[in-house]
């Protein structure tokens, strides 16, 4: 998985949710949400999207931007987990799953764009 | 207030990354997302050599290590076959076993005081084995021959011993960073706020409208960037290279303000804190074995620049505990403690072991001892004074008294042996150490390389590590 991620043509409808795991793992993580259009930046702190699932609602002819930052106060592996589900309740496309490893010391960022159809 | 200048700061900090004219440089070939990583991995380029800056830096700094002992040391391989297999089944634990002992060591949910009061509990079955006091007082013309026999006797579970350790793991006890969670989760959520603030151009924005733009193609990570049309191209990359020019920046300030801020000290903190034990053990074991045993240990270990510290500063200072502002004074304050890492410890334990009668009526052989009961206070504060141009620490004081009071054994009566030590590690991995030892009895002075007086001496030696590159 590489730093930045992309979802394209997600469903009208649809629902991004978001993990971060392991619950008591010795790190820290919050995400920066942007949304296309005259829409405000959210931040979605730690105790939204760990263990989650944070969902957001998707609607039609958007794009969203979704920043992990994530801080490591000592040697751990976080899990971060996305995915969308469409309206019916399946998965669409495949889930995005960063593990990401780190140390005291270490912020780290992840990002993940999605495009929804038009 | 504060909080704007900070902001201003930083924004004009970020400013000539973030004002550059945005610049297209995807390569042939590559889709969007691969353009994107590039040009971020390029973007962060110097972050990520400061990361490995920081990381070395944090190698450096001394943490004192999370001491949760363990009442019964592990063993290992298998002693008796159906009993492991019988524990887990039942989902009482897992065991682990050696060739003397087999350790039964209990599932913690079976004891559910709460995740504040985590406690374990195991048992040892050791190989039983004749008490060897009581086989040297045979006569020696039946020893050997009592020997074989009592040994015999012997069966599985003669020497069993049940250990259970209660510690405190709350906001105010213990050193697990999980009741710390929140504070870490809100302190790090500030300081991103700071980075955004400072950071966020229009550039985001810019390309999040044109990746909604109906313009675009539905799935632009399908093909490469170059094989779009002009006019796509002329709309994405540049908004491309905007945003990962503001995404990049706003790593290296988030990662700049960990560092000023100093956010990761408060894993240091959080291993200051107080830590309470308790334990209780219970060794049972046949006649044949020895006489029962029982103790009991309570101890209480403490550093002194700790996240209770802190709560209490902010608190003076109507500051909110995850106001990163808050912790770096209170660091600031409190650097030179936090680098001399103190500590203070404090334990108590009282053991006994049980009056024992052993009789062989046929030999006209009887063995027997008196109880015997142990009572041991210890008091230590020890920390480092100085260190070198490196950062490392290399002297250290530590004082430590101890007073045990033994019932049956005149050596061990009343005795208080207080000691001082001064240890210097130099650059060639020697370390150097120098000892004043005070006891109450001249006989409890043990032995010394000098003697000031009748119960004041001193110790002195020179340690070569093993790992040193002269040996």
């Amino acid at each position: 998985m590489r730093t930045i991620e992309m979802y394209e043509n997600a469903p009208d409808g649809s629902t991004l949710e978001v993990r971060l795991t392991p619950e008591g793992g010795p790190f820290t993580g919050n995400v920066l949400f942007s949304t296309s259009g005259p829409v405000d930046d959210v931040t979605w702190p730690d105790a939204d999207i760990r263990p989650g699932p944070k969902k957001q609602p998707l609607s039609r002819g958007k794009a969203y931007m979704v920043e992990f930052h994530l801080a490591f106060m000592s040697e751990a592996t976080a899990t971060i987990a996305t995915q969308i589900r469409k309206p019916n309740g399946d998965l669409y496309s495949t889930p995005k799953v960063w593990e990401v490893d780190g140390q005291q010391g270490d912020p780290e960022l992840r990002v993940l764009i999605i495009r929804t159809e038009a | 207030m504060k909080t704007h200048a900070w902001t201003l700061i930083l924004f004009l900090a970020a400013l000539p990354a973030a004002a550059q004219e945005p610049r297209a440089d995807c390569k042939s070939g590559e889709t969007f997302l691969d353009c994107a990583n590039r040009l971020l991995d390029a973007a962060m380029a110097t972050a990520t050599t400061q990361a490995v800056n920081q990381k070395a830096a944090n190698e450096k700094a001394e943490i004192a290590k999370k001491s949760v002992p363990e009442s019964v040391p592990d063993t290992a391989s298998s002693l008796r076959d159906f009993l492991p297999l019988f524990f887990s089944s039942l989902g009482l634990g897992n065991t682990t076993s050696d060739k003397d002992a087999l350790t039964l060591s209990f599932n913690p949910e079976l004891f559910d005081f709460g995740p504040a009061n985590p406690v374990s509990m195991k048992a040892v079955v050791r190989n039983p084995v004749l008490f060897e006091a009581l086989i040297n007082q045979l006569p020696e013309a039946i020893r050997a021959d009592r020997k074989s026999t009592l040994n015999d006797q012997l069966k599985d579970f003669d020497d069993v011993e049940y250990s259970f350790v209660w510690g405190r793991q709350s906001d105010r006890f213990g050193r697990a960073i999980q009741p710390h969670l929140a504070l870490i989760a809100d302190t790090f959520l500030a300081i991103n706020k700071r980075a955004i603030d400072a950071t966020t151009s229009d550039a985001r924005k810019r390309l999040l409208n044109i990746l909604a733009s109906p313009d675009l193609p539905p799935e632009i990570n399908n093909q490469p960037l170059d094989k779009m049309t002009p006019e796509v191209q002329a709309k994405v990359l540049p908004a491309l290279d905007g945003y990962v020019r503001e995404l990049a920046a706003r790593q290296k300030t988030i990662r700049d303000l960990t560092s000023s801020l100093r956010f990761f000290d408060l894993a240091d903190l959080v291993n200051n804190q107080p830590q309470v034990q308790a334990s209780v053990n219970y060794r049972r074991r046949n006649d044949l074995v020895g006489p029962d045993e029982q103790s009991a240990k309570f101890s209480y270990e403490m550093g002194f620049a700790n996240v209770n510290g802190l709560r209490r500063y902010c608190s003076n200072l109507k500051l909110a505990t995850s106001d990163p502002d808050c912790l770096s004074k209170y660091l600031a304050e409190n650097g030179t403690t936090l680098t001399g890492s103190p500590r203070l410890s404090v334990s108590a334990e009282y053991s006994k072991v049980d009056a024992y009668r052993f009789d062989l009526p046929a030999d006209h052989f009887t063995y027997s001892l008196d109880r015997v009961t142990k009572k041991v206070g210890s008091l230590s504060l020890g920390r480092y004074l100085r260190s070198d141009d490196n950062g490392t620490q290399t002297t250290r004081l530590d004082l430590q008294a101890d007073y045990e009071d033994v019932s049956g054994d005149p050596k061990r009566q009343s005795r208080l042996v207080a000691m001082a030590t001064f240890t210097h590690e130099m650059s060639d991995n020697t370390a150097t150490s120098f000892t004043v030892i005070y006891a109450s009895k001249p006989e409890y002075l043990g032995e010394v390389d000098k003697n000031l007086s009748a119960r004041v001496g001193l110790k002195y030696k020179i340690d070569k590590k093993k790992d040193s590159p002269a040996n």
